[in-house]
C-alpha cells in the first residue's frame, strides 16, 4: 500500500469511528428520551388510581364526594401499600384566608401533609390569592372494611382559624370496584374542580 | 487491608480506595444534613439570608423543578432558595464539575455504597452495552419534554424525595411517594441500578436530570483553562486499571488488551475523584489547566462496544 493510500485510510477510519460513536449516542439518547416520556405517561395513567388529585376553591360550600378506587390501582401500588388511601387537594382562595384542616372519620393514623411538610396535623394553612397549597391526606383503610364495596369514607374539615367558621366538609370516599363498588360521584377528574396532572 | 504509602514509607491501614471512600462518606453525610429533612441546614441558612419562607425539606431545593420552569417559561427568581440553589449548583458544575453529585448527594451515595457490599459477579456492567452519556442526556430531554406531551415526571421518579421519606419515617403515609411510580423508583434506584449495577450509580447515570444537567455544564466548562477538571498525564499512566475498577460511574475504560490509552467520558463523570485517590503514579489529577485527554489523539474516546472496562473487570 502506498503512503498516500495509508494517509487517506486513516482519516476514513477515524471518520467511520466517529460516525459509529455519534450514531450510538443518538440511538441511546432516543432510548433515554423515550424512557423518560414513557415513564411520565405511565405515572400520569397510574397515579389516577394511586392518588386522587383535585383543585378545590375555599370556601367549599357544596363539594361533591371525592372518590378513590382501590380496584383501579396499578400493580406496583397494589404490591406495596395497596390499602393506603391517598388524596391530594390543591386549595385555592380568592382572598387571604387562614384555614385549619382536620380529618373526621374512622381512620387511625391519618396524616396530613402541606406542601410536602409531613408534620402538618391540625396546622393552619394560610391561603393567598393566585397561590395554591397542596394538601395531601393519607390513611390506611381499616382492616375490617377491606375487600368491601366501600372500604372507607372520611371527611376533610376546613374551618377558618381564629373564628372557627366552617368553610367546608368534603367527603373523601374509598371505593373498590374489584369488590362490587361503584362510583357515585365523580372523582379527581370532574369538572368544576379542575383536575390536574400531578406534579 | 494494608498498603505501602511510598511518600511516607509507612504501611497504611487502609488502601487508598477505602480511605477515600470514607472521606467521601463524610461529604455525603454533610450533604444529607444540608439538604434533607429534618435537618435542612441549607434551606434554613438561605431562608435567613434571602428572607425567603421555603419549607424545610428537600423540595425547597428541588433543582428539577427549576429546570422545568426554565423550559416552560414559568420564570425564575434568583433571590429564593430554589433560585439561589439552582444558580450555585450550575455555577459550581461549570467551574469544577458535578461536585454536588460526587461529594454531596446522599441519594447517589447510598446506592453506590450499598452496591459495594455486593460481589461484582452479581452486578451488571451497563456500559458494556449502553452509552450512558446518550442515555442521560436523552432522559434529560425527555424529562423536560414530558409536560408538553401530557406526561408528568418531576417528583414521580425522584430518589431524593424517596430518601427523605425513608429518613423522616413518613414513607408509608406519604401520598405522592406511595405511588406506583415511587415503587418503581425504589426498585430501580436501590435495586437494579443500585446494588446490582457495577459502581452502584446506574440511577445517577441514566435517570437523574440534575446529574445530566451538571455534566453538560461541566463538559462546556472543562474547555476553559481556569476551570477544575480531571486531568490526565498519559506519560505517567501505567494502565494498571485500578481507576477503571474504582470509578462508580464507569466513566473510565481501557480497551481490550490495554492496547490503547485510558478512555475518559466527561459526560458521565461526577468528579468524585475516587480515581485520583487511587492513582499511584499520579497520572490523574483534579486541577485547573489543560485536561490532557486530547493529547491521546483523535481516537481516544472510542472503545468498541463490549470491550469497555475489560481491563479492569
Amino acid at each position: 500500500m502506498s503512503e498516500a493510500a495509508v494517509s487517506s485510510a486513516v482519516p476514513a477510519g477515524r471518520s467511520l469511528a466517529f460516525g459509529r460513536r455519534s450514531l450510538r449516542f443518538v440511538l441511546f439518547a432516543l432510548v433515554g428520551a423515550s424512557a423518560a416520556l414513557g415513564a411520565s405517561l405511565f405515572h400520569r395513567a397510574a397515579s389516577k388510581g394511586d392518588v386522587v388529585k383535585i383543585d378545590l376553591a375555599v370556601p367549599a360550600w357544596f363539594p361533591p364526594a371525592i372518590e378513590l378506587d382501590l380496584g383501579a390501582r396499578a400493580w406496583p401500588r397494589r404490591l406495596l401499600a395497596g390499602d393506603v388511601a391517598a388524596f391530594t387537594v390543591r386549595l385555592k382562595a380568592e382572598k387571604p384566608l387562614a384555614v385549619r384542616v382536620a380529618v373526621e372519620g374512622d381512620v387511625a393514623g391519618a396524616s396530613l401533609t402541606v406542601d410536602g411538610d409531613d408534620h402538618a396535623e391540625d396546622r393552619v394553612i394560610r391561603l393567598a390569592p393566585k397561590r395554591r397549597t397542596n394538601l395531601a391526606i393519607a390513611f390506611s383503610v381499616p382492616a375490617a372494611r377491606r375487600g368491601t364495596a366501600m372500604p372507607a369514607e372520611v371527611f376533610l374539615l376546613l374551618d377558618e382559624a381564629g373564628t372557627g367558621r366552617p368553610l367546608g366538609r368534603i367527603p373523601l370516599r374509598v371505593i373498590d370496584t374489584a369488590h362490587g363498588g361503584a362510583a357515585t360521584a365523580i372523582g379527581g377528574d370532574h369538572a368544576g374542580h379542575g383536575a390536574h396532572a400531578g406534579h | 487491608m494494608t498498603d505501602l504509602d511510598r511518600s511516607t514509607g509507612r504501611i497504611a491501614r487502609q488502601t487508598p480506595a477505602v480511605a477515600f471512600l470514607h472521606r467521601r462518606a463524610v461529604g455525603y453525610a454533610l450533604g444529607f444534613v444540608l439538604f434533607y429533612a429534618p435537618f435542612t441546614l441549607w434551606v434554613t441558612a438561605l431562608n435567613a439570608l434571602l428572607g425567603d419562607h421555603a419549607r424545610a425539606n428537600i423540595h425547597a431545593t428541588c433543582l428539577r423543578i427549576q429546570l422545568l420552569d426554565l423550559v416552560n417559561g414559568k420564570g425564575f427568581s434568583l433571590l429564593t432558595v430554589w433560585g439561589a440553589s439552582f444558580v450555585l449548583l450550575s455555577g459550581s458544575a461549570l467551574l469544577a464539575g458535578p461536585l454536588f453529585c460526587g461529594r454531596l448527594c446522599a441519594a447517589g451515595a447510598i446506592s453506590e455504597y450499598l452496591s459495594r457490599l455486593v460481589p461484582d459477579r452479581f452486578k451488571i456492567d451497563w456500559v458494556r452495552w449502553v452509552n450512558p452519556a446518550g442515555m442521560r442526556y436523552g432522559f434529560l430531554v425527555g424529562y423536560l419534554a414530558a409536560p408538553m406531551v401530557g406526561g408528568s415526571i418531576a417528583c414521580a421518579f425522584c430518589s431524593y424525595g424517596f430518601l427523605e421519606r425513608i429518613t423522616t419515617g413518613s414513607l408509608w403515609t406519604a401520598t405522592g411517594f406511595l405511588s406506583s411510580s415511587a415503587v418503581i423508583t425504589a426498585l430501580l434506584w436501590l435495586g437494579l441500578f443500585g446494588i446490582f449495577t457495577k459502581g452502584g450509580r446506574g440511577y445517577c447515570a441514566f435517570m437523574c436530570p440534575v446529574g445530566a444537567w451538571q455534566s453538560g455544564l461541566h463538559a462546556l466548562g472543562a474547555k476553559l483553562p481556569f476551570t477544575w477538571k480531571i486531568r490526565f498525564d498519559a506519560t505517567a499512566c501505567t494502565k494498571c486499571a485500578v481507576c477503571v475498577d474504582e470509578c462508580p460511574m464507569r466513566a473510565l475504560r481501557l480497551p481490550l488488551g490495554r492496547e490503547g490509552p485510558l478512555v475518559y467520558d466527561r459526560h458521565t463523570c461526577i468528579t468524585c475523584r475516587q480515581c485520583v485517590a487511587v492513582c499511584k503514579p499520579g497520572a490523574l489529577r483534579f486541577a485547573r489547566g489543560a485536561d490532557g485527554w486530547a493529547e491521546q489523539g483523535p481516537d481516544h474516546a472510542h472503545v468498541p462496544a463490549g470491550r469497555r472496562g475489560e481491563a479492569g473487570a
